[in-house]
């Protein structure tokens, strides 16, 4: 018996196919997983976890950075862009070819995309270190949409831009802004929004993925420009499911407010439901 | 050839068609499951913890991985009874399996009272009592951390419901036992434990407490042989039915489990690392009582033999 209709999500073992070293802790994972591929969107997450595992025990929550649809060689394949920063993304990163992970998904709440954006108006894509991550898969989308995508991409360090080149290749607009001036501008990604902002471009939306405070900046100078916005939120998760209420973020409700779940009501959020601590 | 194993198992008034059960706030209303878990096959789901009026919860961080476990600080966050008896059990009504309604307070007329409303839903099978809530009106004085708390709400709640009673132990106690005796006494049909382990997680680099909260409740395979250890205690002192829990992860988890004395599970934690564990440790239980050559479940429940090395020969 089934009286609610449920999602289509799918529990895989996925074999990788690469995993490449982007230099600076960066990997760029390739994971065959076509049913993912079939019905997975952009601004959409996948649970990747180690079978067996108890530490780490947790899945972990990664964008989906990019779909790669099948061919006469290979099942259609999904791409993981992360950066090693703990004991989930140590193992991640040694992982050899042939080797298996299990991937849930595809979830949460994918980017949407403005239909009846004025002709080669602009979209934003704001990006803070690895939150470029969820924006490869986002980039034939605006294309398909007659929208002219741009990348302000902040990080530390000209060598933490990684996939710069990819992006430009693309067709999107990029431009650098670092912490040390090795490469853009000198300071933070926001400085790059705020001239976008105030230019005589015809902005229609803004994406962002990042660390909690660029968004919570985005968020504010896009609220003050009235552009409506797309903000990719991370957390830690428990289930990726909406079961645990672990990832939360406070959200308007009328004159009060909620704590809306990461994974299911978002991760995207626009800037004006986010009620920023 | 043996039949396949038999799981049905009787705690006191309650009939279960297998011994796994789903633990409260580890699968939300159900329904979240349903892509994947038939939720027909199960003994038993025991619903997020319900309260008088919604609860939105604590602020984030509410979660953080800790080795082999994890530490949560929710909030209780939850619907409230009302809205639960209105919307969620209607939506799991036409599953057949026992829907337990994990139920708490802050007041003993608050547990009275949602007690109460919750046994008006239709279809309910038993309440769960978490006791591991703070006493307002005690000066927060944990209900299930004091034999005269545990024994003014449970006997209160005993009054004004009919279902079976299910008592949920935290294990933050001195004398688990002492607790649980107190349980039965003033009425509980069941005893469930154990509920999480206080627990804190720490931020070196910024040397701050990770979760909001500061404490929370850890969980997960990091606490089975403390939870194994208590739930041997309750099962050797008292003649009460219990339901065991604490890091399950597989079938030989929950045979262990059974193994100390009790008589079904409840899995929590292995939910969020696949959200299909309930099922693939029922099937896992059938498949392990075949491989024994164990016709029926219920011969595992207290079948311990002893400690330490056996002196049989195995060859």
């Amino acid at each position: 018996m089934n009286p609610t209709s449920p999602p289509r999500l799918h529990d895989l073992s996925a074999r990788v196919s690469e995993n490449r070293d982007l230099g600076a802790a960066h990997f760029l994972l390739t994971l065959e997983a076509e049913p993912i591929v079939a019905s997975a969107a952009p601004g959409q997450f996948v649970m990747l976890r180690f079978a067996g595992s108890l530490d780490p025990l947790l899945p972990r929550p990664m964008s989906i950075s990019d779909v790669i649809p099948s061919d006469a060689m290979h099942p259609g394949r999904i791409q993981i862009l992360h950066k090693v920063v703990g004991k989930g993304t140590d193992r991640l990163a040694a992982l050899r070819p042939g080797e298996h992970l299990q991937v849930l998904g595809p979830l949460g709440k994918p980017f949407s995309i403005p239909s009846s954006a004025a002709p080669a108006s602009v979209a934003v894509m704001v990006a803070g270190g690895i939150g470029v991550a969820i924006f490869p898969f986002l980039v034939p989308a605006l294309l398909g949409a007659g929208l002219k995508p741009l990348l302000l991409f902040g990080s530390r360090s000209s060598q933490e831009l990684v996939r710069k080149d990819w992006f430009a290749g693309q067709g999107v607009e990029v431009r650098a802004a670092t912490e040390d001036g090795s490469e853009g501008t000198k300071g933070l990604v926001t400085t790059l929004l705020r001239e976008t902002l105030s230019s005589p471009r015809e902005v229609a939306i803004v994406y962002a993925c990042g660390p909690h405070a660029m968004l919570k900046a985005v968020g504010g100078l896009v609220m003050a420009s009235g552009v409506s916005s797309q903000l990719s939120l991370e957390s830690y998760m428990g289930c990726g499911i909406g079961a645990c209420l672990g990832c939360v973020v406070k959200v308007r409700r009328e004159s009060d407010f909620a704590y809306a779940r990461i994974c299911v009501d978002g991760p995207t959020f626009a800037a004006s439901e986010v009620l920023w601590e | 050839m043996s039949a396949t194993p038999r799981l049905e198992v009787q705690l006191g008034p309650l009939k279960l068609k297998n011994p796994v059960i789903t633990a409260s706030g580890t699968f939300g209303y159900g329904t979240e499951f349903l892509p994947f878990v038939d939720l027909a096959r199960l003994g038993g789901i025991c619903v997020k913890g319900l309260s008088l009026a919604p609860r939105k919860g604590n602020a984030p961080p509410r979660t953080f991985e800790t080795p082999a476990g994890m530490i949560n600080a929710i909030g209780l966050a939850n619907v409230g009874v009302e809205e639960f008896v209105r919307s969620k059990l209607p939506a799991l009504r036409p599953y057949n399996t026992a829907i337990i309604a994990n139920v708490f307070g802050e007041t003993v007329e608050e547990y009275v009272e949602v007690a109460r409303i919750a046994s008006t839903g239709e279809g309910l099978s038993a309440l769960e009592l978490n006791i591991s809530c703070p006493n307002t009106e005690r000066g927060g004085m944990v209900f299930g951390c004091d034999p005269e708390g545990t024994r003014r709400v449970v006997s209160a709640v005993r009054k004004v419901t009919a279902l079976p009673l299910i008592v949920k132990l935290t294990p933050n106690v001195t004398d688990i036992v002492s607790i649980a005796r107190v349980a039965v006494d003033s009425g509980a049909d069941i005893l469930s434990l154990v509920n999480t382990f206080l627990g804190i997680a720490v931020d070196l680099p910024r040397r701050r407490l990770v979760l909001a909260n500061g404490v929370g409740g850890v969980s997960g395979p990091a606490i089975k042989p403390q939870a194994l250890y208590l739930v041997h205690r309750v099962c050797r002192e008292l003649q009460v039915p219990v339901i065991g829990m604490g890091g399950i992860m597989n079938a030989t988890d929950a045979l262990e489990f059974m193994l100390v004395g009790a008589r079904a599970v409840q899995i929590g934690t292995a939910n969020f690392i696949d959200p299909a564990s309930s099922v693939k440790i029922l099937d896992g239980l059938s498949a392990a009582l075949e491989r024994m050559g164990v016709e029926d479940i219920n011969e595992m429940v207290g079948a311990l033999r002893g400690a330490g090395p056996s002196q049989e020969f195995s060859t």
